[in-house]
């Protein structure tokens, strides 16, 4: 029997555990992974004992993003068709976001395109020093769509406009310094790391923990309906143009998209 | 014939490098800048060969500012015409805010004043580490109305509440923990450290790009509404024609202290 793409537990304290486990894919998100996730985040929802939620990945990677045979299969697909499947894409980093417990990301790995986006619906964040980020969906010709909303909350305009424009790689400091991670320790001490947080966590009010981030949430400005849909429709748009098209198709047949054609031996 | 204020090139990448060329005034700005910075854009932003825009300072520095001579000129004019600079200079900084294109300002020397606020609205900031910056308008008895919406969502309203109320200079670095400037380089650094940004832009889908900068605009709030730019400019205009103004401006001028400031050191 194939091994369970997400796993999740529960330890004796009340805390959770939820584990992306695909990692000879490097935890590359599709729609069964993200119909598990969306599964179990109703699930611990609805259980008042839990305490706190830690996300994390198994392997190398904490999660490379949207699985690109997914997107590819998403690509052909109507409009409308898009849209209902970015719509759940929409719900998953809704839930995680609005989870009632306190929730950390265990950064283990590098975390690419989606995958920030669950990172940034997380409460804390903690990662590897070693691992790197990158908003790489421009380079296939795609926008970070829904992800946004949170991504920008936590890393700032400023630095969205950098990120999510240059699709450039950036190490562990610089994700703490932008705001996606609140602490970088050494791969070898992030169970520590979180451990330490929990142990904090643990001392205080479970209720007024959950009540703590209701408040923050509102009063950061509500990410609403409307909100989502329209992150939903723009990215369920642009999957369908002749640049999403050649930017997917240009990736699985590992040359150049027609776009970066004109660099080659011109420039200063 | 005297040399244009503004130049600009497009390389065969399709870099464009509008380059602010007063540099026997460190390039302090006048009308005839904020309107060839205006058409400019304008014609870069409908130019598809033109796939981003780099904004840099001839000669010393970046950008000091406004002209206080040319600013004291404006001052004794009618109302109607002070508005109508007002709302050249508020619409240039807004318009670069919302240009369609990635934009990246390459600073070095002193930034000052408007110079803060035309960073601020740019995408990308690289700063040298000789750069210094102020927001050194109340210094003068004017007021930086059109570019605090781009101040506060660059720098986070904590910080320009500090800097535009004490218009201290303050440097790179600390530029950069505030998040005005992306990336720091060592002076004359700003080429190399700016081609592998330049370089992974070229690497986006150009209308990935567009719709991803649309986005970020649309989730952070950072189109400022057309209400919101008129009462910037009234504001602006407003204040540059107080006796505060015309005393803060004589100062500048005859190089002196003014009148609501008693000197280093004297105690009430």
């Amino acid at each position: 029997m194939a091994e369970a793409i997400i796993l999740a537990e529960v330890d004796d304290r009340g805390i959770a555990t939820v584990t992306l486990n695909r990692p000879d894919v490097h935890n590359a998100l599709n729609d069964e992974v993200i119909g598990g996730l969306c599964d179990v985040f109703d699930d611990f929802a609805a259980r008042e004992d839990l305490k706190a939620l830690i996300l994390t990945g198994r392997g190398k990677s904490f999660s490379a993003g949207a699985d690109l045979n997914w997107m590819r299969r998403a690509a052909g697909f109507s409009y409308e068709e898009n849209l209902a499947d970015a719509k759940i894409t929409a719900g998953l980093f809704h839930r995680l976001n609005t989870l009632p417990m306190p929730t950390i990301a265990k950064v283990q790995g590098s975390a690419f395109a989606g995958a920030l986006g669950l990172i940034a619906c997380c409460d804390i964040a903690v990662g590897a020093e070693d691992a790197m980020f990158a908003v790489t969906e421009a380079r296939i010709g795609l926008i970070a769509a829904v992800i946004s909303p949170y991504l920008i909350a936590a890393i700032g305009p400023g630095a969205a406009r950098r990120y999510f424009q240059t699709a450039e790689r950036f190490d562990a400091a610089e994700a703490k310094r932008i705001g996606l991670l609140h602490e970088v320790v050494r791969a070898d001490g992030l169970d520590e790391a979180v451990e330490r947080i929990l142990r904090d966590m643990l001392k205080n009010a479970p209720l007024a923990l959950r009540a703590c981030k209701t408040l923050i949430r509102e009063c950061a400005g509500p990410v609403t309906e409307a909100t989502r849909d329209d992150t939903a429709g723009r990215i369920a748009g642009i999957r369908a143009t002749a640049e999403g098209q050649e930017g997917i198709a240009a990736f699985f047949e590992k040359r150049k998209p027609n776009w970066s054609a004109k660099q080659e031996g011109s420039g200063q | 014939m005297s040399d244009p204020v503004v130049l600009c090139a497009t390389d065969s990448r399709g870099v464009a490098t509008v380059t602010l060329n007063r540099p026997e005034v460190n390039n302090a700005y006048n009308s005839d800048v904020i309107d060839t910075l205006i058409a400019t854009a304008g014609k870069l932003a409908v130019d598809d060969a033109v796939r981003l825009v780099v904004l840099r300072g001839n000669g010393r520095h970046f950008q000091a500012g406004a002209d206080l001579k040319w600013l004291q000129e404006v001052s004794t004019q009618s109302p109607e015409i002070n508005v109508e600079v007002s709302r050249h200079t508020t619409d240039a900084v807004r318009g670069l805010n919302e240009f369609p294109k990635p934009t990246i300002a390459l600073v070095h020397g002193g930034c000052f004043g408007g110079g803060t606020g035309v960073i601020a609205a740019c995408d990308i900031v690289i700063a040298a580490e000789d750069s210094i910056f102020s927001i050194t308008e109340a210094r003068w008895g004017v007021m930086a109305g059109p570019i605090f919406p781009q101040l506060n969502a660059r720098m986070g309203e904590q910080n320009v509440r500090r800097y535009a109320l004490t218009c201290e200079r303050f440097g790179a670095k600390r530029a950069h923990e505030m998040r005005l400037v992306h990336a720091v380089c060592p002076e004359g650094g700003l080429d190399q450290a700016a081609a592998p940004i330049i370089d992974a832009i070229l690497q986006g889908g150009p209308g990935a790009l567009r719709e991803t900068k649309r986005l970020i605009t649309d989730i952070a709030g950072l189109a400022v509404s057309d209400p919101l730019a008129e009462q910037l400019a009234q504001q602006h205009a407003a204040k540059r024609q107080t006796d505060e103004a015309d005393e803060g401006l004589r100062s500048f001028v005859e190089k002196r202290d003014p009148a609501w400031y008693s000197g280093k050191g004297a105690s009430a």
